[in-house]
């Protein structure tokens, strides 16, 4: 499905969110595939990602917001998918060489700002393959939070991360009794798959709790038609 | 659910439903089962102080489309056996070819971001692409709800559950795309109680370039900056 699409927010924003999707396919490149994803959880760790996970059902052990790198790499089997988020452009860029020379043979996918991505692709010589754009929400987007919190929940495409947690860690860090950074990883616990940006919660955290309200973005998710 | 005995009726638990189930009666917290899509957040928060929070490892037919729809750690095992709320989509068309040069995917997410849904709404919302006469993705988890996937009619029995989201996929040729922006449009003023979120799919061309997004801004219409990328690393190659 589509959980990495659909994440709104500004070009600036989004500048900071690249996030990978490894994927092997039953009855193509499935069997056996666990070695090399486990390698390749290993190799996100190495490139700095700020979230990684992947693996599904009973084999399923969190985030490494919540848990350890090892315990997820322990449970992966043949069929688990590894994933993982990138807070900058140059981590993205360092780990797609590196990846490219490894020469997996398994179908990557990377979700972020396409400029950016084709950039990185034509620099280190990587032709996409097949691409999918988001056109926007439609229907009654009034039932939508704003900007930042929206920026902030999308970032969960199975909507794992409630608006009303956004509202109640907001609330707790005006208090003084919660870090902006506690915040940020607590707000990524709930997303299973592990990409939720926490880097990038925190940088709208304190869009939302510092600066003045008149400054919010206006994502534009409401309005991709022209 | 939440066990009453347990409960304390602090309130902590109330944040962290997406869909705002959770309600606080008198004494204690309370999930309203008709607006609960069972997605196993409160569960897992491990917010309660005192672990009031119960889970049921299997639920009925037809409850159990709310769990295998909203969480996303839950299987189809009953229809696809597959994951998710859609396919794989384009994540492996490296491998699979699914959609090929010539052919765009178009994938309709009701529901999302954050709202949800019933299956009885989402008839609604899917009739103007039946209209069209598309033919939906018969390995979707959605489709394999319909008793008639010709006019996207759902089974009876499932349609007052609610779901997270949903999602919609179909292929047309480029020349439809018009006539799927209008059904687009139509189902949108359809979509009262929610929202949906829609991508299009294309297999990019050899020169690099992407089809349809020149054709869908003369419609008036404009993709999202970002976007999914599949970078045709994996093997064996498909021929499309």
């Amino acid at each position: 499905m589509t959980h990495s699409l659909h994440r709104a927010g500004t070009i600036e924003d989004l500048g900071c969110d690249y996030v990978i999707i490894i994927r092997a396919e039953k009855g193509y490149n499935q069997e056996g595939s666990a070695r090399k994803c486990k390698e390749l959880l290993r190799l996100f760790q190495k490139h700095d990602a700020v979230n990684i996970t992947g693996a599904r059902g009973t084999n399923y052990k969190g985030n490494v917001l919540e848990t350890s790198l090892d315990s997820i790499v322990e449970a992966f089997k043949d069929g688990n998918s590894p994933y993982c988020v990138f807070d900058t452009k140059e981590k993205l860029e360092s780990f797609l060489v590196e990846l490219k020379e490894k020469d997996f043979g398994l179908s990557v996918v990377v979700s972020g700002l396409y400029d950016s991505i084709r950039s990185i692709c034509d620099k280190i010589g990587i032709v996409p393959h097949t691409t999918n754009h988001s056109l926007g929400v439609w229907g009654n987007t009034s039932l939508l939070p704003d900007g930042p919190v929206l920026e902030i929940t999308t970032m969960c495409g199975h909507g794992m991360v409630s608006r009303y947690l956004v509202d109640d860690l907001i609330e707790k860090i005006r208090a003084g009794s919660l870090s902006i950074e506690k915040a940020g990883i607590e707000l990524g616990k709930p997303c299973l798959c592990g990409l939720f940006n926490p880097k990038r919660a925190e940088m709208l955290l304190r869009k939302l709790t510092v600066d003045d309200k008149k400054e919010r973005v206006n994502t534009g998710v409401k309005g991709w038609a022209l | 659910m939440i066990d009453k005995e347990l409960c304390i009726g602090c309130g902590d638990c109330l944040p962290v439903c997406p869909v705002k189930a959770i309600e606080l009666k008198t004494e204690y917290a309370e999930i309203n089962e008709e607006m609960c899509v069972e997605c196993g957040v409160c569960y897992r928060a491990k917010r309660c102080p005192v672990e009031a929070f119960k889970q049921a490892p299997d639920l009925p037919w037809p409850r159990i489309v709310r769990r295998v729809f909203s969480d996303p750690n839950a299987p189809h095992s009953a229809t696809t056996g597959g994951w998710g709320r859609g396919t794989a989509e384009m994540k492996s068309n490296d491998v699979t070819g699914r959609y090929k040069r010539g052919m765009v995917g178009i994938a309709v997410e009701i529901g999302r971001p954050g709202v949800g849904e019933t299956i009885r709404n989402i008839e609604k919302i899917a009739a103007p692409f039946a209209r069209l006469g598309v033919e939906f993705e018969p390995l979707n988890p959605l489709t394999s709800l319909m008793e008639d996937t010709k006019k996207a009619i759902f089974k009876e029995d499932v349609k007052n559950e609610r779901v997270l989201s949903a999602i919609i996929e179909f292929l047309i040729e480029p020349s439809r795309l018009q006539e799927v922006v209008g059904a687009l449009e139509e189902s949108s003023a359809a979509a009262t109680e929610t929202v949906f979120s829609v991508a299009m799919i294309n297999r990019v061309n050899p020169d690099g370039a992407v089809p349809n997004i020149d054709a869908l801004e003369k419609l008036g219409y404009r993709a999202s900056p970002n976007a999914k990328v599949n970078l045709g690393l994996g093997r064996p190659k498909a021929e499309v």
